[in-house]
């Protein structure tokens, strides 16, 4: 079985992922951003959660963060976000490098999401 | 493998089948136990810069930002007894022919909330493990009973793995030395090498084990005891095991309690249960047409109970804000949940909390701190708004119990606070309007913010009532005037008439602005919104903020929904709108219960951060009894008015034993034959006043049957084109005051409760 992995479908991009990501086997689910998303992860429990948070307002959609990582069930689970190297980005990788946290700093394409997946699978094994 | 999770306590039921693995919680006041409903602990706790306090990294102060400040990352959970945690997780084994069987993943896990279960079943043993915390000692009791169902016997060793962690909480400020661990007597001691005289924890069983094995493992230290046990064909066994942690008096008291309690399992867990079902199922009764309501009401009060707390002589008592994360002592929290407390008759630990807080905002020239650690340390010293909500909640507490020595305590920490600390340090221009946070710690916004202008101007209101209570008319005059001037001016300068909204803040140069914050509610939960520009906010809300779940945080910008705004939003839309909205919205709430973790008051709707979030239950209860009920309690003059807001798809709903003062009333409410409001005063010393307020239509005649009319004064009222009949009485106690209101007429007749059950004509 393939690697799976929970996209967070906050923007547009992130649905080329989801098909690039199962062209090469990954087992792709796809959640919504919205109040539902911390739900759908669980049920899912993915091997890696992605997002892209590039969209504004940044400092809102860094919230989901706490909510995903203070489920017991998810803290653990890397989680790979698309983000734009603000002060504040840059503090929460340094505080979360140890509870899987992998931030690229964006703009960010198919490959760089793809990449950070693999390195976040390999880095969790 | 999916685990059955089942909620059994009294009438509160769940079933679920779960794939993955959900917490669970239960606590005494001076202990807790965190963990998996498998009997694992998984690591818990996130705390880092950033979050602390809910504000981005960017906005948080260097005292915020301290090195050490997440070493609770992955310890909030196993077993706390604040300010210290004792243990770090234990489980049991069964070694059978040179097979290990370990008990960490259970086949079902039924929570009684006073206790838990947890069923492992293979091979022909069925062994359950029942968890619970002795109320008022910090004891965790674990009874093992192993039944053996096979057709012969079974020889085997049954094997309690513990790992100790004697760790100071979250900036409690005291020391954390190594945890040094020996064996005494078929016990396990454990005791903190920085605080040897303070701080230890003791566990075993009655039985000496066979063997004992100490070691180390990720830097803590392990014990493992294994007992021989005999079980002939469809016997069983039963072991107790006890750990008791003790942060006072160190490892010689732990030793003197543990040989009290040991033999004292089976009675204390039957004294544990009684315990709750006394909390939970007497005293204040629920009832409505709506079962779902019935139970969310149980549930809630069960929440509170649990959430209750006594860390003395550290912080003393109060409640746990949050679980896994948040058990520290929160001011907005605490007063978000006064009005809960109150109306399920929660009164001593509202108080207790009240005035803990209090103590702290004596020291702090009246200001009110966001956070308290459990060590007692003032961790965030509190936003713009902790300071005016703690009078408003004080002043709450008065109205329901007419405590006057409480209210002679507060008052002067609640004027200073509130009069003097808030313009001085926050009132950075000199307008009235608070600069800084609020309840809402978002960059971006203006630095005056709606929530705590409106949270403020309530709280001079507050004073006035209270200067009012204390006698001091000089003093009431003056704030009242302060208060409307404030009042005036939110309307003034907050309204955007385009947008039929209150900005939720301010910027520098006045002007309004608006990023979408749910605090755009707080003028209508708060009162300061006419009734006009109020129906037409609420109304706008409900199209654009309002999801399926509730209320979210920022429009367009953040759809997560947070119990607190749709809590807010529905005592709002009870003050001045609609009641089945804000019924709607109490379900919201509820919903909580029956996602994760089944039984628990979450803090996002469906699901997320704490798993226990106070406020959650304390909302609900507040919205369910005084919401629906519109009740306005003003026990110094022995008076209660009700004014029912009975959502149009309920066929009834009746309140028992609601504590006003030294009174208990009941209220009923029914429209199965037009539309039936009584009031039975239960109990009480001397004469009750009541004033009931009934929504009629225009043309409504009434009739008093009553001998004399003078005993029940009526009148009609019209406030924001809706109808009112008003009845003002005096009761005794065993009387019943009955209104019935059926095709334009409302009749109003006094019951006499008669001993012997039968009813006769009083008035």
């Amino acid at each position: 079985m393939g690697t799976k992995v929970a996209v967070v479908d906050g923007e547009p991009a992130m649905h080329e992922l989801a098909d690039r990501l199962e062209t090469e086997n990954y087992e792709v689910s796809l959640c919504p951003f919205d109040a539902e998303v911390l739900n759908c992860i669980k049920r899912v429990q993915p091997d890696v959660v992605v997002m892209d948070l590039s969209g504004p307002p940044e400092a809102l959609g860094l919230n989901i963060i706490p909510i995903i990582k203070t489920d017991p069930t998810l803290s653990v689970t890397p989680l790979v976000i698309c983000t734009s190297p603000t002060p504040e980005v840059e503090q929460l990788v340094k505080q979360l490098a140890r509870v899987g946290l992998y931030v690229i700093r964006g703009p960010c394409g198919v490959d760089e999401f793809i990449n950070a997946i693999e390195q976040a699978v390999s880095e969790g094994k | 493998m999916a685990r059955e999770q089942i909620l059994d306590f009294g009438t509160i039921k769940g079933r679920r089948l779960d794939d993955i693995d959900l917490l669970y919680f239960i606590s005494g006041k001076r202990l807790y136990e965190i963990g998996s409903q498998s009997g694992e602990y998984p690591p818990l706790g996130w705390r880092r810069p950033g979050f602390l306090v809910g504000k981005p990294i960017g906005v948080v102060g260097a005292a915020e930002r301290p090195e050490q400040a997440a070493h609770l990352l992955s310890e909030m959970g196993g077993v706390w007894a604040h300010p210290t945690k004792a243990i770090e997780s234990f489980y049991f084994s069964i070694t059978e022919d040179d097979e290990t069987w370990v008990l960490k993943n259970s086949d079902t896990f039924v929570n009684h909330l006073a206790y838990v279960d947890f069923v492992f079943k293979r091979n022909g043993f069925e062994v359950t493990r029942t968890d619970f915390v002795v109320e008022d000692l910090p004891a965790l009791f674990a009874l093992v009973r192993i039944v053996n169902r096979r057709e012969h016997a079974a020889l085997f060793k049954l094997n309690f793995l513990t790992m100790v962690n004697i760790l100071p909480s979250w900036f409690s400020g005291l020391p954390n030395g190594d945890d040094i661990v020996f064996y005494d007597n078929g016990r396990a001691i454990a005791y903190d090498s920085k605080r040897p005289e303070h701080w230890a924890v003791v566990f075993g069983t009655k039985a000496r084990p066979e063997s004992e094995q100490f070691g180390e493992q990720d830097g803590r230290k392990t014990v493992k005891f294994t007992y021989g046990i005999n079980l002939g064909a469809g016997e069983e066994a039963f072991l107790p095991f006890l750990f008791i942690a003790e942060n006072q008096r160190g490892y010689p008291e732990a030793i003197h309690r543990f040989n009290l309690l040991i033999g004292q399992g089976q009675q204390l867990l039957q004294d544990k249960i009684a315990y709750y079902e006394e909390k939970v199922f007497s005293g204040v009764r629920f009832d409505c047409s709506d079962p779902w309501h019935t139970m969310a009401f149980y549930t809630a009060k069960a929440n509170l109970v649990m959430l209750t707390a006594d860390v003395t002589p550290y912080v003393g008592r109060y409640l746990y804000a949050g679980i896994p994360e948040y058990v520290q002592f929160f001011g907005t929290d605490t007063a978000y949940s006064i009005p809960g407390l109150m109306v399920v008759d929660y009164w001593d630990i509202a108080k207790d909390a009240l005035l803990g807080l209090a103590s702290y905002g004596d020291k702090l020239c009246g200001r009110i701190p966001h956070e308290i650690s459990t060590g007692g340390r003032v961790f965030h010293p509190g936003n713009t708004q902790e300071t005016p909500q703690y009078t408003i909640a004080a002043w709450n507490y008065f109205k329901w119990t007419g405590d006057r020595v409480f209210l002679e305590d507060v008052y002067p920490i609640c004027a200073m606070g509130v009069l003097d600390y808030v313009p001085a340090h926050w009132d950075v221009d000199l307008d009235y309007y608070p600069d800084g946070n609020g309840v809402v710690e978002r960059t971006g916004m203006g630095s005056e913010k709606l929530d705590s202008i409106c949270y403020f101007t309530r709280a001079i209101y507050c004073l006035a009532d209270m200067a009012e209570a204390l006698g001091s008319a000089s003093d009431r005059e003056r704030y009242l005037q302060l208060a409307d001037d404030l009042k005036d001016a939110i309307n003034a300068d907050w309204w955007i008439e385009e947008d039929a909204l209150y900005a939720d803040s301010l910027n520098d140069d006045h002007s309004p602005r608006s990023d979408g914050h749910w605090t755009i509610a707080v003028p209508m939960e708060t009162g300061m919104a006419p009734p006009d520009r109020a129906v037409r906010s609420l109304e706008r809300i409900r199209r654009e903020w309002v999801n399926r779940w509730g209320m979210v945080h920022t429009k367009d910008k953040e759809d997560f929904v947070w119990t607190l705004p749709t809590g807010v939003l529905a005592m709002a839309e009870f003050r001045y709108g609609d009641p089945d909205f804000a019924v709607r919205l109490l379900r919201n709430i509820t919903e909580t219960t029956e996602t994760g973790t089944l039984g628990t008051y979450k803090e996002l709707i469906p699901e997320g951060l704490s798993f226990m979030q106070l406020w959650s239950p304390a909302m609900y209860l507040q919205g369910l009894i005084e919401g629906v009920f519109g009740l306005r309690p003003e026990a110094k003059d022995n008076f209660l008015e009700v004014s029912p807001k009975i959502p149009s798809y309920w066929e009834h709903a009746e309140i028992e034993n609601l504590r006003v003062g030294e009174h208990r009333v009941s209220i009923f409410c029914d429209r199965t034959q037009g539309e039936k409001t009584s009031v039975a005063y239960v109990s009480g010393r001397g004469r009750f006043k009541c004033r009931l307020k009934l929504p009629v239509e225009a043309q409504t005649r009434v009739l008093r049957k009553v001998k004399n009319k003078e005993m029940v004064k009526c009148r009609k009222e019209t406030v924001a084109g809706r109808h009112y009949v008003v009845f003002d009485f005096e009761m005794e106690p065993a009387q019943r005051v009955e209104a019935t209101y059926v095709r334009g007429k409302v009749t109003l007749e006094i019951k006499q409760e008669a001993s012997d059950g039968n009813e006769g004509s009083g008035g």
